[in-house]
């Protein structure tokens, strides 16, 4: 069976090449193919040649997904775990800003779910950093949220010994 | 970064950080806070998307009915157990009705990260222990109905709660007698008579219908919220040397679940059903069964004279994402049975003499009012 193959333009020019069903999982690029039929690549000036390179890994892993083999199904989830294990920070934030450009709906959904399990046992200064935010509460209104916050929880003692005593 | 994407992030994040989050940022809190934010969560949340391991137990404090206490089984590493403060006896005391001071506050389910806690004869409580937000209802107990199970939903039609009430007699011949209360109305409405008996534990919300066993039959009942009809949804094959003495309904990942234990063998026989395909007979799977060996003695021996304590009581609380493991609650420990290396931690010991148990999957949902003090 013959393929067509689509030809991909980064921003810094840089040519990838995919099976067009690989393609187009990016509503982006599908749309783009099927209005402007463009010959010299599709252009994609949002999008850096490091993070499309990433894209394209993604987008020929998930050309065929598997509808009802869970063997499959397992091996495409252990291979995503992997696939954004080694990302960096920024690179992951790039990947999903170009996910939400392209419209894969797989790839936004992974990478906001990683940076999302990245964040839940973070503190709010750490998060402010991830997300290179300023912090713009006045301390009157920080004071009113500590304020709030007191009254409505305690900790109670965790049962620290019985918790030992029973892993064995 | 957009907005959109944002939202795509923050909307996975379980309910308890979010409020944290709060405090990050104007702009962030704005967002938290929004109704249509709070509704996207809402729906990752009962699609099972996103948050991981949302569970969290919460019980009600039998000897001082003004505490609920609230735990959280994803930071259960560190041990710690929020104790959320509500004034309900206050209120209770109010009501001038302490005759009834007999009946402590208990769960009559939850929904959409809500506790509906029946205070009194006169009154519910809707609870958001993340939020920390409630509402109160006035209520009429149904007379002549004391012993009742009860089931707590949502229907999206109406886009009201509604109280299911199902009170079976002694004799056992007779069917149970069945009220509906659709919340802030004044009446019960009745619905029909059914030929189940159902045990006292709130019922399980899964799939937009409330499950009960009926524990004459060992099936499975269900009652759609928005149609207000019952129903029998078929059952797995338990083993069939088996007699099993107590099976419950539980939730993974929304689905229905069958949890069948037989005290008197120890624990020999614990197995998990889980409903792979929703009404779909043929998707019943055995997901495991628990070696009672690998249970820490402890738990299944009395700790003083280290005899079997077969008749302890024993529940299902819930069970972890990709099958990892599942919450178990004998007598008074909260344990967490690893079904990969088949071992058996201590989460949590309730010191206090508890009313009352049920999980909640926290939502975002602001009720009128902010808890006082």
């Amino acid at each position: 069976m013959s393929t067509k193959k689509i030809t991909l333009l980064s921003s810094d020019n840089e040519l990838f090449t995919v099976d067009e069903e690989a393609a187009n999982q990016s509503l982006t690029i599908k749309h783009l193919i099927e209005d402007t039929e463009p010959e010299n690549g599709v252009p994609l000036p949002q999008v850096h040649s490091k993070i499309l390179a990433k894209v394209t890994e993604y987008l020929i892993k998930h050309a065929n997904e598997p509808d009802n083999d869970a063997a499959a199904k397992e091996e495409l989830k252990n291979w995503d775990d992997k696939f954004l294990e080694k990302v960096n920070h920024e690179t992951l934030f790039d990947l999903i800003l170009a996910a939400n450009y392209l419209d894969i709906k797989g790839l936004l959904d992974l990478t906001c779910q990683t940076v999302a399990d990245l964040m839940n046992g973070m503190s709010v200064v750490e998060v402010r950093k991830l997300f290179n935010i300023v912090n713009d509460f006045t301390p009157e209104d920080e004071a009113e949220v500590r304020k709030r916050r007191k009254r409505g929880t305690k900790t109670i003692g965790p049962s620290n010994d019985q918790a030992n005593q029973s892993n064995h | 970064m957009c907005e959109d994407v944002i939202i795509g992030i923050l909307s996975r994040l379980p309910a308890k950080t979010l409020f944290r989050f709060k405090s990050v940022c104007k702009s962030w809190r704005t967002l938290i806070e929004k109704p249509s934010f709070v509704q996207e969560h809402l729906e990752r949340l009962q699609r099972g998307e996103g948050n991981t391991r949302p569970n969290n137990i919460v019980f009600l404090d039998y000897n001082n009915d003004s505490r609920l206490y609230s735990l959280d089984i994803e930071s259960s590493l560190s041990l710690s157990c929020d104790e959320v403060e509500v004034e309900l006896t206050e209120k209770v005391r109010n009501c001038n009705d302490l005759r009834f001071s007999l009946l402590t506050p208990y769960f009559l389910g939850s929904c959409n990260g809500l506790l509906c806690i029946k205070v009194s004869y006169k009154r519910i409580c809707l609870l958001n222990p993340c939020t920390r937000t409630y509402t109160n209802f006035e209520y009429k107990h149904p007379q002549n109905m004391l012993f009742s199970s009860f089931g707590f939903g949502y229907d999206a039609k109406i886009k009201d709660y509604k109280l299911v009430m199902i009170t079976t007699r002694n004799n056992s011949n007779s069917a149970s007698k069945i009220k509906v209360l659709t919340l802030g109305t004044d009446a019960w409405r009745n619905l029909s008579d059914v030929p189940y008996r159902v045990g006292l534990g709130p019922g399980k919300l899964i799939n937009g219908a409330l499950h009960w066993i009926d524990h004459e039959t060992n099936q499975v009942i269900c009652f759609n919220v928005e149609e207000e009809e019952f129903k029998v949804v078929s059952r797995p094959v338990y083993n069939a040397a088996c007699v099993f003495v107590s099976v419950e309904v539980a939730e993974l990942e929304g689905c229905l679940v069958v949890v069948c234990h037989h005290p008197s063998r120890k624990y020999r026989d614990v197995e998990v059903w889980v409903m792979k395909e929703y009404g779909l007979e043929d998707s019943w799977t055995k997901v495991f069964s628990i070696d009672p060996n690998t249970l820490p003695p402890l738990l299944i021996k009395n700790e003083n004279t280290g005899v079997f304590r077969p008749n302890c009581s024993m529940t299902a609380l819930c069970i972890l994402k990709n099958n990892e493991g599942v919450v178990l609650l004998i007598d008074r420990d909260i344990v967490l049975y690893n079904l990969k290396s088949n071992m058996c931690r201590y989460i949590h010991r309730i010191a206090i003499n508890f009313s009352s148990i049920v999980t909640y999957k926290g939502s975002l949902i602001n009720l009128a009012e902010e808890l006082a003090k």
